[in-house]
């Protein structure tokens, strides 16, 4: 078994979750055991379709113990770039693709605290349901915070009822008593209590927002957005490479690592929505805009670096002189 | 207990000379153990000036402080906690605030009169006090000399005392 790269699997058992979600269990093909993995871990997935590679990432939700197979749960979105959608309209069982080894970017935090909480919009549960098998294996304290339209479009419902009494807070906003999650309950979680925010980046801004201002440390606040924050227009600029000798144009349509990697750059990445930190490279010179949500403010002034999956130059007229 | 839980030693992060207010919190819990503070707790108290909720709970014997895990265990997310007392009752203080879930950037600590320090024999693990200005010790227990270095373990509570032979050690 390598340590390393890719691994190649192949559909087994695609399950209708909600009209809009769908699990796929993936099964090794040359192989009986997937690598272990530990809660909120997820895993690249790489799907051919023609010519091109369509590559995502999704959060397991299979059981971290289970090594034989990995199951990972999929939200059409029809406004998506077209992973998603290719997913549901075209994956069949039985279908072969490659997948990367899990990765953990979102880890619990299971000596600091004292009582996890969760706090997940739609699909943003995937995370979390590796995480509460984890601290059950542990015997540790958490709760769910979950919400959805209905009953009927969240994801796991059943399942999550049946074997967490008792933990799990539900919040359905379109039925006939809407219920909205909203951060207050925040305000009566024990001392010693982490939370954890998984869902749409306006979700996560409102209540990471509102853990700062009810005291909560810096590092009781874990939280892991499906897209990059959408902060404002983006320009079409150029970078200058010192170690290659290149020079790439980057346009308002793509990311600097989009077009980086399209320009047969080796540039490093790994979650492509700013949080994990792994496409940081040099700045030699130049102004970066960061729309990153990995540094600390505090950081994004005195070091000189960018994340290239999300950040891009403050200026158009200015070149990025970049050390890659 | 986690073997690896911050412990209150001679030189932990918490122990301040004055307590300072801080503005990031919802609630200031002020234990104190020792009335001969009072004062101490006074200027904490008017440095609040009313902008953020405080309970003061004081302690005048044992039998009182016994109750401190139930207190502190009913505490919110958002709240300081302000340890004031001697030696001794401040690590019982402290330990149940850290069991509880507190971590030490929420706990500032007062201590009243000496703090002291203690040091572990690495070859019979006994553990000692030794005074502040002390380099080397014999342990109590196996009569082995020890120097004490500057780590402290939180799993035995001391500094860790290295053994050596007097008989081969070299004066500077």
């Amino acid at each position: 078994m390598k340590a390393f790269g890719k691994i190649e699997v192949y559909v087994g058992k695609i399950v209708q979750e909600t009209k809009y979600i769908k699990r796929f269990h993936l099964y090794p093909v040359d192989r009986e055991l997937l690598p272990a993995f530990t809660g909120g871990s997820h895993i690249a997935t790489y799907v051919k379709n023609g010519a091109e590679t369509i590559e995502r990432n999704y959060s397991l939700v299979s059981h971290p113990t289970d090594r034989t197979q990995y199951a990972i749960a999929i939200r059409k979105d029809d406004h998506s770039r077209g992973g998603s959608v290719y997913w549901h309209d075209e994956i069949k069982v039985g279908d072969r693709l490659e997948i990367s080894w899990p990765k953990n970017h979102f880890p619990l935090a299971f000596k600091a605290a004292k009582h996890h909480v969760f706090y997940a919009a739609g699909i943003g549960i995937t995370p979390f349901m590796t995480m509460m098998e984890d601290l059950t294996a542990e015997g540790k304290s958490f709760e769910l915070h979950y919400a959805a339209r209905t009953k009927e479009d969240c994801a796991f419902y059943d399942y999550l009822m049946a074997k967490y009494p008792g933990k799990c807070h539900f919040y359905f906003s379109r039925t006939e008593i809407p219920k909205k999650m909203t951060p207050v309950t925040m305000a009566e979680h024990r001392i010693g209590s982490h939370v954890y925010f998984c869902g749409p980046a306006s979700m996560v801004k409102e209540f990471r927002e509102a853990a700062e201002s009810y005291g909560y440390p810096s590092y009781a606040i874990h939280f892991e957005l499906f897209a990059v924050a959408d902060k404002g227009p983006k320009n079409p600029f150029v970078v200058k490479l010192t170690n290659s000798n290149k020079k790439v144009a980057v346009s308002e349509e793509e990311t600097l690592l989009e077009a980086l990697l399209k320009a047969g750059v080796q540039a490093p990445h790994s979650c492509k929505v700013g949080g994990c930190g792994s496409c940081e490279v040099q700045v030699m010179e130049g102004e970066v805009d960061h729309r990153d949500h990995f540094y600390k403010d505090g950081e994004r002034g005195s070091k000189k670096v960018i994340l290239t999956c999300c950040s891009r130059a403050k200026e158009s007229e200015k070149e990025l002189v970049l050390e890659l | 207990m986690v073997y690896s839980n911050p412990v209150l030693f001679d030189k932990s992060v918490t122990i301040v000379e004055k307590f300072t207010v801080r503005q990031d919190c919802r609630k200031i819990l002020i234990i104190s153990a020792e009335p001969k503070e009072a004062d101490a707790i006074q200027q904490l108290i008017d440095e609040i000036n009313g902008q953020t909720e405080y309970e003061l709970i004081e302690f005048n014997d044992e039998t009182q402080l016994s109750h401190v895990n139930e207190i502190l265990d009913q505490q919110k997310m958002g709240t300081q906690l302000y340890i004031s007392a001697k030696w001794e009752d401040a690590v019982s203080i402290f330990a149940a605030a850290i069991e509880a879930g507190f971590s030490e950037g929420e706990i500032q600590t007062l201590i009243s009169g000496k703090k002291k320090r203690y040091v572990y024999c690495l070859k019979c693990y006994h553990l000692q006090e030794a005074a502040a200005e002390e380099t080397d010790i014999v342990c109590d227990h196996c009569q082995i000399s020890l120097e004490i270095g500057p780590f402290f373990s939180r799993e035995r509570k001391g500094y860790i005392g290295y053994p050596y032979n007097p008989a081969f050690a070299t004066t500077n």
